[in-house]
């Protein structure tokens, strides 16, 4: 009887060395190990057998089964790697991808919020103010007088139907201290935010104000008749010009990295006393002025090895008498920075004219 | 402003080099902007900020050099020389000079100098002069440019034989005209004010002389002025005249009334000395007010507190003391401070607060971080949502752009918009001279810069205010798209108003305002078969459809893309925005779908189907999706044929199929008989 167990296995292992793929390997399987292949053929013959054949013939059975199975898979492996269509199947993995649209942000946005984000983390609050402003919240109520050269700086476009426009739209803001006859203008800054905030609000307070603001100035590499600033202030019963160097340094190191090296000038603006302006070594050749080269001065900070972001300083006791803060009470310290600039810096772009032009090529490198 | 180191040496004592002196002078207030070797000298370019007209002068920045360097200030000396009334052939007659309005000039002071020599002046005043990139003219004009870079006072000098009879300082009138020594015709009115003879004006105030009056070599006689004119109305004039001179800049900043008087005596000492002449009569007009010294209560514990630092009255003395301010002592820790008149800047205590500061040096003052502290700040809804739209319409691929708020009326024109616009009183160009009243035109403009760029698959958005005379200022969001949404080698797909409809949508979701209606509309922006109104509840919150082709065939470029645009008006769907999410728990009962075709006819819309269909299924029905619409071949004429996946399931149990079919049957029966739908 063995002998024909013999023949199975002897055919098996010739058709097996004759496989040429797993298509031919499956069928080979399923001939012999199938459910109704050639080994359960034979099994269900076992009860045919003489009662003391029947135990050897099932081991020999399933020792053939187990041993062909083992030939089976000891070959799939060669299979695969032999089977000509599995090259053929394989992707081009260096075809381009197939891209689906992704947009982004805006490099003078991303700054803006960069900033405000920044300054939000250390605890002011963000607050929005119209870009259509009194004079009063432009100019008056922040101690700048009208016809001062103080005002030359803050040269300003002015509405001409004023009469008509519809200030008192916004509900939100308290209007009640506009005069009707006051001149409406393009705010020139963001300072008049700080008002708005103060005559709504009783310190403590802390905020940034991120806006659009308008100067007429002629257009051309680094000016442009509107940019965007950050306007940020904070006031309580005992803020000192040194909190306003510590909070302003805390800045810059996140906004330009902790190398960074930063000056208090002092300097002027009717709005703050003491006043400062405020400089960071420059970020393009990095030395602030420890390395002279003449020859070949940095382009961007001009050799003098400092660049001036922002201006700052401690509010003006007359800003709080217009807006009604207890001067005596209370101090506080206000800054404003121009975004343009510091994106103009943080990305290297020389012209800002760029930046309103929104040609695909330029902002898909942000 | 320039300034020369080495007439800085001769009016202060101190050791340091120009650098260093720049560096200091930068740090305390006066910023360098420049240091150029000139020759034997060093001039630094000095930016004087607008409240410091006191430093318009070296004798102003030597004060400060005296404070940073802790040197002795030196004050120049000089002979005043008095009219010498033996000798006299001329003097001016009797009222000679008359101030028509005391409030344009407080004073006046003119003095008559007979016999000068007029000529070049010498070397060491031509050099000083020519580094300080002033232009040598003669010997009287280089010496009252000369006080004037000493001591901030413009002084001018008339020949005296070309005055016909008297001064008037008085207001022109409108037709006079001036030919100034730039030899360029003014045309004069009210507004400015002048300085006149018998006949007619001889200078404009404070800004610049007359050619015809002007000091020439054959001048032999010649009239010095000196005075006090108002501000406002120089600076005024000066800009009305586009005319902006050393002269104007120092009288609007405010010229000293003290200095009007010694810089005139330095002048006519340095002519006497220099070109020989004799003074022969001194007039003055107006009132000269003696300025008051200010005094103000100073508490040192006070500066200390802002500064956080420990300083002693002494300490605090001695910097005032020499910035030229006189400090008394005041209980313990106060001091009386009487500030130099020239000081008009200083005010009040925190002016002083300023002065300590910067002497000792904002560096020297230490970082502190305060707590931060606030009252809540209400911010408008639609500025807390800007994250979100950023966010999502970058994931559907658009572009952040930021454009001019001010735009031109051919802008305006050009997209067909007839609205009437605020405009701006004093635009700079007609590019930018009113305030945009959408976002389309910007957006619009940037499409065809793109497209001229080569750039033929564009996305972009813009959030930024619009501005109308009926509403102000209102926040908006513009979309625009052109060219292909995908353009690969798998796919091409063009930007249509069903992309923009479904970004809107998203868009709109994420805000939490599900169920948009878009209704028919037409205006001028759109093509008036592709374009809707966007609302919501039947509020009008937005706007989308095709820009008109006449609006793009208007740009000149080569190609008429189609352009889609929509606008989403963000204070109006403020209201209905919801950021809070409620979980919906999620069902174990699977869903079922089942395919509806139907031929309907052309004019049926689909949302009369979905309205059918809803009506019917209810809450059966979880979703239902448009899978395919065509028409052609097999389709009758005027019809089309559309697949619908209809999506039914239960919360709390599986649908069998018979209810399924029940439904099926009772939704076809409903479309058939609503809108005479075949089933394919």
């Amino acid at each position: 009887m063995s002998i024909s167990y013999k023949d199975i296995e002897e055919n098996a292992q010739r058709e097996l060395k004759e496989t040429n793929s797993i298509q031919e390997l499956e069928i080979l399987r399923v001939k012999y190990l199938g459910r109704k292949g050639i080994i359960a053929q034979e099994i269900s013959k076992i009860p045919t057998l003489a009662f003391s054949e029947r135990s050897i013939a099932g081991q020999q059975l399933n020792e053939l089964k187990r041993k062909l199975n083992d030939l089976i898979e000891a070959r799939r492996p060669l299979l695969i790697e032999k089977t000509p269509q599995q090259k053929h199947s394989r992707i081009d993995i260096t075809l381009p991808g197939v891209e689906r649209p992704l947009g982004s942000q805006h490099p003078i946005i991303n700054t803006m919020n960069q900033i405000c984000g920044i300054f939000v983390s250390l605890g002011f609050q963000l607050y929005e103010g119209p870009e259509v402003e009194t004079e009063y919240h432009n100019f008056q109520a922040l101690n700048i007088a009208l016809e001062h050269p103080s005002r030359d700086a803050f040269d300003t476009f002015y509405l001409a139907q004023e009469s008509r426009y519809n200030i008192f739209n916004d509900k939100l803001e308290n209007n009640s201290h506009i005069n009707i006859s006051n001149k409406l203008l393009l705010r020139s800054h963001t300072s008049p935010g700080q008002i708005r905030v103060m005559q709504q609000i009783q310190p403590p307070v802390a905020a940034v104000v991120p806006g659009r603001v308008y100067r007429p100035d002629a257009t051309d590499a680094s000016h442009s008749c509107m940019f965007h600033q950050v306007e940020g202030f904070l006031v309580d019963s005992d803020i000192r010009f040194s909190d306003l160097k510590g909070i302003l340094e805390s800045f810059a190191k996140q906004m330009f990295g902790p190398q960074i090296k930063m000056r208090f000038r002092p300097h002027y603006f009717p709005f703050t006393e003491p006043s400062a302006e405020v400089d960071i070594s420059c970020i393009i050749c990095g030395s602030a002025k420890t390395d002279k080269t003449p020859d070949k001065p940095c382009s961007v900070c001009k050799g003098k090895g400092w660049l001036e972001i922002l201006g700052c300083g401690m509010i003006h006791p007359n800003v709080f008498k217009n807006v009604g803060y207890d001067h005596k009470k209370y101090t506080g310290f206000a800054f404003g920075m121009g975004v343009e600039r510091i994106a103009m810096l943080k990305h290297g772009i020389d012209d800002i004219r760029i930046f309103f032009e929104n040609d695909l090529k330029f902002l898909k490198q942000f | 402003m320039k300034v020369s180191f080495n007439w800085l040496k001769e009016l202060v004592e101190f050791k340091i080099s120009a650098e260093e002196l720049a560096e200091g002078l930068t740090m305390s207030g006066l910023e360098v902007g420049r240091i150029e070797r000139v020759d034997s000298d060093t001039i630094f370019e000095i930016e004087v900020t607008a409240n410091r007209p006191d430093c318009l002068s070296i004798l102003g920045i030597a004060q400060e050099v005296a404070a940073i360097t802790k040197g002795k200030y030196k004050r120049p000396h000089f002979k005043i020389i008095l009219p010498d009334t033996k000798s006299v052939k001329k003097r001016m007659p009797q009222q000679y000079i008359t101030i028509e309005d005391k409030k344009d000039c407080l004073f006046y002071r003119a003095c008559l100098i007979e016999n000068v020599k007029v000529g070049p002046s010498p070397d060491w005043l031509r050099d000083r002069l020519q580094s300080l990139g002033v232009h040598c003219v003669n010997n009287i004009v280089d010496i009252t440019n000369y006080c004037l870079l000493e001591y901030g006072q413009p002084l001018h000098a008339f020949d005296y034989d070309k005055i016909d009879s008297r001064i008037i300082v008085r207001r022109a009138n409108r037709g006079e005209k001036i030919v100034t020594i730039d030899s360029d015709e003014h045309q004069l009115d009210e507004n400015i004010l002048v300085i006149s003879d018998k006949n007619q004006p001889i200078a404009i105030a404070g800004i610049m002389g007359g050619k015809d009056s002007q000091v020439t070599f054959q001048t032999k006689n010649i009239l010095l002025e000196s005075a006090y004119f108002d501000p406002i109305l120089i600076r005024r004039a000066s800009r009305q005249l586009g005319l902006n001179t050393e002269s104007s800049y120092r009288f609007e900043r405010g010229v000293d009334l003290e200095r009007v008087k010694v810089a005139q005596d330095k002048a006519v000492f340095m002519i006497c000395e220099l070109a020989k002449g004799n003074v022969v009569d001194i007039k003055e007009c107006g009132q000269q007010i003696k300025a008051k010294a200010k005094k103000i209560i100073l508490d040192c514990r006070k500066v200390n507190r802002i500064l956080s630092l420990n300083l002693s009255r002494q300490k605090i003395n001695k910097i005032l003391d020499s910035l030229g301010f006189k400090c008394r002592k005041r209980k313990s820790y106060a001091l009386e401070v009487e500030v130099p008149v020239l000081r008009r800047d200083v005010l009040i205590e925190e002016d002083l607060i300023e002065e300590i500061a910067r002497i000792y040096g904002y560096e020297n003052i230490p970082s502190t971080i305060a707590a931060v502290r606030s009252n809540f700040i209400l911010n408008k809804r639609s500025e807390q949502i800007k994250p979100i739209i950023e966010q999502c319409l970058q994931g559907l691929g658009y572009y952040r752009s930021v454009t001019y708020s001010l735009i031109s009326q051919d802008l305006l024109r050009v997209c067909l918009m007839k609205t009437d616009p605020v405009k701006l009183m004093n635009p700079l160009t007609n590019e930018q001279q009113i305030l945009r009243p959408t976002l389309a035109c910007s957006l619009i403009n940037t499409i065809v810069y793109n497209l001229r760029h080569n750039n033929n698959d564009v996305q972009l958005f813009e959030i930024s205010h619009i501005f109308s005379l009926q509403d102000g200022e209102v926040p908006c969001l513009g979309m625009i798209a052109t060219g292909n949404i995908l353009n690969n080698w798998q796919i091409k797909k063009e930007f249509d108003f069903f992309v923009l409809k479904a970004d809107v949508i998203t868009l709109c979701q994420r805000l939490g305002i599900e169920d948009l209606e878009f209704s028919p509309s037409e205006n001028d922006l759109f093509k008036p078969t592709e374009s809707a109104d966007i609302k919501f509840k039947a509020n009008l919150i937005g706007r989308i459809g095709k820009i008109k082709e006449e609006i793009i065939s208007n740009f000149d470029i080569k190609s008429n893309p189609s352009v889609f645009y929509a606008e989403i008006f963000l204070d109006k769907c403020s209201p209905y925005i919801n950021l809070d999410r409620k979980f919906r728990p999620l069902s174990p009962f699977p869903s079922i779908s089942r395919d509806i075709s139907i031929i309907v006819k052309q004019s049926v819309r689909y949302s009369d189907i979905v309205v059918v269909i809803k009506e019917i299924a209810k809450d059966l029905l979880r979703n239902l999706k448009l899978v395919d619409i065509y028409k052609g071949k097999q389709i009758p004429e005027g019809s089309k044929s559309m697949t619908l996946s209809l999506e039914y399931g239960l919360d709390d149990r599986t649908l069998t199929d018979i209810e399924i079919a029940e439904i099926q049957n009772k939704i076809i029966t409903a479309l058939t008989e609503k809108l005479e739908v075949k089933i394919r």
